[in-house]
């Protein structure tokens, strides 16, 4: 296909240039030259600072220079000037001053370098130039060469050592040069040898880095503002200018008067000083210039850099309309691709609908209808805008009670009504941090009352989202095309497979996976009335089998789990609760889709691992895998409400005998430990092959503490059955573990910092709890005791350093993996792939020939692999 | 320091294993292409003239090279470089 280029243009050229002092005069509107802002009667003073010449800021007044107003007319605001007593060097230009007066003669003015070396370089220049390669190695390179001389090869002047002193003084062989001097110097270069300095001779003179003339903004860029005590507040930038105009002011003065040298130099000092800060307040080298209240004043340069710069918060980022943001709650009666929004939200967003002939009549009903609680319960939509269009301009009008009739009479086809949000409408949901696609879903809204953001608690893992006073941001979707293209591509459900690993990421979570695990864990018999419940949880229309024991009726639960199903669906695997145990009734058997055997668990219906889940979006697409986990969350919900399911810290009992149990094995653990102690203290240690015998030691004792904890969470285990509802979530993959359960009723183990016993703190000890050069166990971190039983304060100490660890580590973690996010997606962001399948960035240049190398998608890939053998085999035999 | 020792590049690098085939267009392929891709030669990735496979294989400024390597997910692709001047 023919790659349309006709689109494209590309930037020629764009360079940067200096101003000039003339044109900088020329482009001023006014001279300033008080300090004064406002007179007592409060208005701007004349060649102050606040001059109406300079735009104004107050809506009406109209500018002394154009005669515009701010608002409406659009007045940009002028620049002013003040002309310096005395010349200032630029902070921002200091490397190209160094470099200029390092590579050129104090006297003559010229490059100190050779006939011969010059011409080479120009030719070199012009190279670069014809083959379009960066010139910063060469230009750096001439400053290098041009410093090699001792003596300027033109007048034969002897070449002083050029050194900086930041950030803005020079010296010449150790001798402070005046700004004055310097300009003088730069003055000096010729026209010709600029090309060679890295400067553009058509636009810039090197002198114009030294400042005889400051630019004073337009007011309109450093508005004051109002307090309501009527107090005026500056901008900071006037507070610099202010303080600049009063040094120049007293500069001049003592400099006119004749005063001492020592005290104009002085003055001139802080006159760079001022300047400086003005331009950049974080020049490292100097004290920031501090507001009265001791907040550093945010000057020109912090106008634009970092996060809250200019460009990363105002140009590439923006503010939006159409949003809203509230705390966010869960519910499970909405389908995962639902939202439930507040009444209030509703109102508020809108939704532009054009006015057409088909639809006259419904917009006519929408502009005067109204949601009042107090007649109809349910929400009813209206509108709060119509906008018309007559004769080319555009005018919206105000929906109110009053004019609504009216409006709606005079509606016209062509106009734009906009209504508020109702059920069925799309809107995008989003949770910061973005790390993933599926960070920023689309859900159908549902208005519901409250005022709280709700939805399905399966989509929780995608946002990363709690309910712990989460809150997140929805944005509502103005056009057509935006609406088809986030039905396609953004729905929750077009997300539940991750482009990462090719698998689920919405799956059952929780109570989901509690409830199921309870109908089908060891033939669970639900009793007729139950059972009809439950499946009027999922809406089941159809036959269901009924069994009759003792005169009662009684449904499988199995059989309740299989009507969730697909009726082709026929899969074995083994269950997560039965995973280390070896016999058949370990194994999910599903045949034609009814359940006949098995524990339905997190490796059916979870996320990541949900093979059931899996088999259903891969053989019958996306929807239908949305209505399996609606499904699954419907009835597991409806089981676990029904049967009932409550953990408590009884859960976590162990009869005596094996509390005894565990004692024993921790006082032979202990026993072990203090003998390798000995025997270490003793050197009869042998060492591990490539340890030290202190490495050994330590191995030795952390394999012993380890097997410590395993045998209290085996010994335990075998007290924590199946009919623990603490061991039901661990078992089925709902919640917790079995590590989390052993440590609160068994023993919680050796800490560790840094992947070490606890060795820090004192002298030769951990605390002054115990001997100096103490190496048993519980000197150093081991913690025999469970969380219910209670730490002594040395354990809670020691488990407090392990638990610090891991917080610095996650808080760590972030701040870097977040920036080195940040890198990626700017080096990542234009890179897509064409229509031909190669990857490419914005201007064309191939990255890769074809996708990936193999043109697979990975969402749709099995772990990445582009086919699955094992499951086409088992197809094909189970035909034959 | 000792007296910095020149380090003999290796004769022929690319019998080496771990060195994808690289072959210098002719002129008929290279107009192929860049037909086949609709892209300038610049479009292309990079490699130097100073690359040790392009020293190697006499590649010379301006040249594309067809690069056949193994692909842990597609057992063998092929990519094509430009080869330029080095920038120093
Ligand atoms: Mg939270
Ligand atoms: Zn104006
Ligand atoms: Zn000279």
């Amino acid at each position: 296909m023919e790659r349309v280029n006709s689109i494209t243009k590309k930037i020629g050229e764009i360079y940067f240039s200096l101003l000039s002092p003339n044109e900088l005069r020329k482009m001023s509107a006014t001279k300033v030259i008080t300090a004064d802002t406002y007179d007592d009667d409060g208005f701007p003073i004349a060649m102050g600072l606040m001059d109406p010449r300079m735009g104004v800021i107050e809506p009406g007044l109209r500018c002394k220079t154009c005669g515009q107003r701010v608002g409406k007319d659009k007045c940009p605001g002028h620049f002013g000037h003040i002309d310096l007593a005395m010349p200032v060097i630029h902070v921002g230009h200091i490397k190209i001053i160094r470099d200029s007066l390092r590579s050129t003669c104090r006297d003559c003015g010229h490059l100190l370098l050779t006939k011969n070396e010059r011409e080479n370089f120009i030719e070199e220049i012009k190279n670069y130039d014809r083959e379009g390669r960066q010139k910063t190695y060469l230009f750096k390179q001439i400053v290098k060469d041009a410093r090699k001389a001792s003596k300027c090869p033109h007048c034969g002047r002897e070449v002083g050592k050029i050194e900086l002193d930041k950030p803005t003084t020079l010296r010449e062989n150790g001798k402070k040069l005046t700004p004055s001097e310097v300009r003088e110097w730069l003055e000096k270069i010729r026209d010709e040898d600029l090309p060679l300095l890295d400067i553009n001779v058509k636009a810039s003179r090197p002198e114009w880095t030294v400042l005889t003339v400051l630019p004073v903004p337009p007011v309109t860029v450093r508005p004051s503002v109002t307090l309501q005590s009527g107090e005026r507040s500056e901008d900071d930038l006037t507070h610099k200018l202010v303080d600049v105009i009063r040094i120049n002011q007293r500069l001049q003065e003592n400099r006119d008067a004749g005063a001492p040298q020592l005290i104009v130099e002085d003055l001139w000092e802080l006159l760079q000083y001022h300047i400086t800060t003005y331009l950049d307040n974080q020049t490292s080298g100097i004290p920031p210039a501090r507001h009265r209240s001791g907040r550093p004043l945010k000057t020109l340069a912090q106008r634009l850099k970092g996060k809250e710069g200019r460009f990363r918060s105002n140009l590439s980022g923006k503010r939006v309309n159409f949003s809203a943001r509230t705390v966010i709650s869960p519910d499970p009666n909405l389908s995962i691709n639902e939202i439930g929004i507040p009444i209030k939200v509703a109102e508020e967003l809108t939704i532009p609908v054009r006015v057409t002939t088909h639809n006259i009549d419904w917009c006519k009903e929408m502009i005067t209808q109204k949601y009042d609680p107090s007649i109809t319960a349910e929400y009813v939509p209206g509108v709060n805008y119509v906008i018309k269009n007559i004769g080319g301009i555009k005018r919206r009008i105000k929906i109110s009670d009053r004019n609504a009739e009216m409006v709606a009479d005079k509606l016209e086809v062509g106009s734009i009504i906009e209504r508020q949000m109702m059920d069925g409408d799309l809107a995008l949901f989003n949770r910061q941090p973005s790390l993933h696609r599926m960070s920023m879903m689309a859900h159908r809204v549902r208005v519901v009352p409250g005022k709280t953001f709700r939805f399905n608690l399966c989509v929780c893992p995608p946002y990363n989202a709690d309910f712990d006073g989460d809150e997140m941001n929805l944005h509502v979707i103005q056009g057509e095309e935006a609406k088809a293209e986030a039905e396609i591509l953004m729905k929750v459900q077009e997300n539940i497979l991750s482009p990462r690993f090719g698998g689920a990421i919405i799956g059952g979570i929780h109570d989901i996976i509690s409830g199921v695990f309870l109908l089908t864990n060891k033939e669970r018999k639900v009793p007729i009335e139950v059972a009809s419940y439950l499946l009027g949880s999922v809406q089941y229309h159809g036959d269901i089998d009924v069994q009759k024991e003792d005169g009662k009726k009684y449904v499988m639960g199995r059989d309740i789990f299989s009507t969730i199903l697909p009726k082709d669906l026929t899969i074995r695997f083994k269950s997560k609760t039965y995973e280390n145990i070896d016999s058949d009734e370990a194994y999910v058997v599903i045949k034609n889709g009814r359940l006949l055997q098995g524990t339905i668990d997190e490796n059916s219906i979870g996320a990541f691992k949900g093979r059931i889940l899996d088999r259903v979006i891969r053989d019958h697409g996306m929807d239908a895998g949305r209505a399996f986990i609606d499904n699954a969350t419907r009835l597991g919900i409806a089981v676990a409400t029904m049967f009932g399911f409550t953990t408590s810290i009884e859960d976590e009992d162990i009869p005596d005998e094996a509390q005894h149990k565990i004692a024993e094995g921790l006082d032979d653990a202990m026993k072990q430990i203090r003998k390798l102690v000995k025997a270490f203290e003793q050197g009869e240690l042998e060492s591990l092959p490539g340890r030290s015998i202190e490495e050994t030691l330590e191995m030795e004792i952390m394999r012993v503490t380890g097997k410590a904890r395993d045998m209290a969470g085996e010994i335990a285990g075998e007290h924590l059955g199946l009919e623990n509802s603490a061991v039901i979530m661990a078992k089925s993959g709902a919640r917790g573990s079995m590590l989390n359960l052993s440590q609160m009723s068994g023993l919680v183990g050796q800490q560790a910092v840094r992947g070490e016993r606890i060795s820090r703190g004192y002298q030769y000890r951990t605390l002054p709890h115990f001997k100096k050069g103490d190496l048993g166990a519980s000197a150093k971190g081991f913690v025999g005791s469970s969380y219910k039983k209670g730490l002594t304060p040395t354990e809670y100490f020691f488990h407090s350093m392990g638990g610090r660890e891991g917080l610095v580590d996650t808080a760590v973690r972030t701040s870097r993996s977040g920036y080195m996010q940040r890198r990626l997606i700017n080096a990542l962001e234009d890179v897509k792939v064409e229509k031909d399948g190669t990857v490419r960035q914005a201007g064309g240049q191939i990255i890769q020939f074809i996708y990936g190398e193999d043109g697979i998608d990975p969402t749709r890939s099995l772990n990445g692999k582009s086919v699955d053998v094992d499951r086409i085999i088992e197809e094909v035999l189970e035909e034959a | 320091m000792a007296k910095k020792k020149k380090i003999e590049p290796l004769k022929n690098i690319t019998r080496h294993e771990l060195v994808p085939d690289h072959v210098i267009l002719t002129d008929k392929e290279k107009q192929q292409l860049l037909t086949e891709y609709h892209i300038e030669p610049s479009q292309l990735p990079k490699m130097l003239t100073t690359d040790p496979v392009a020293l190697s294989i006499g590649a010379e400024s301006g040249e594309i090279v067809k690069i056949t390597r193994e692909s842990y997910t597609a057992k063998e692709s092929t990519a094509y470089r430009l080869v330029v001047e080095d920038n120093k």
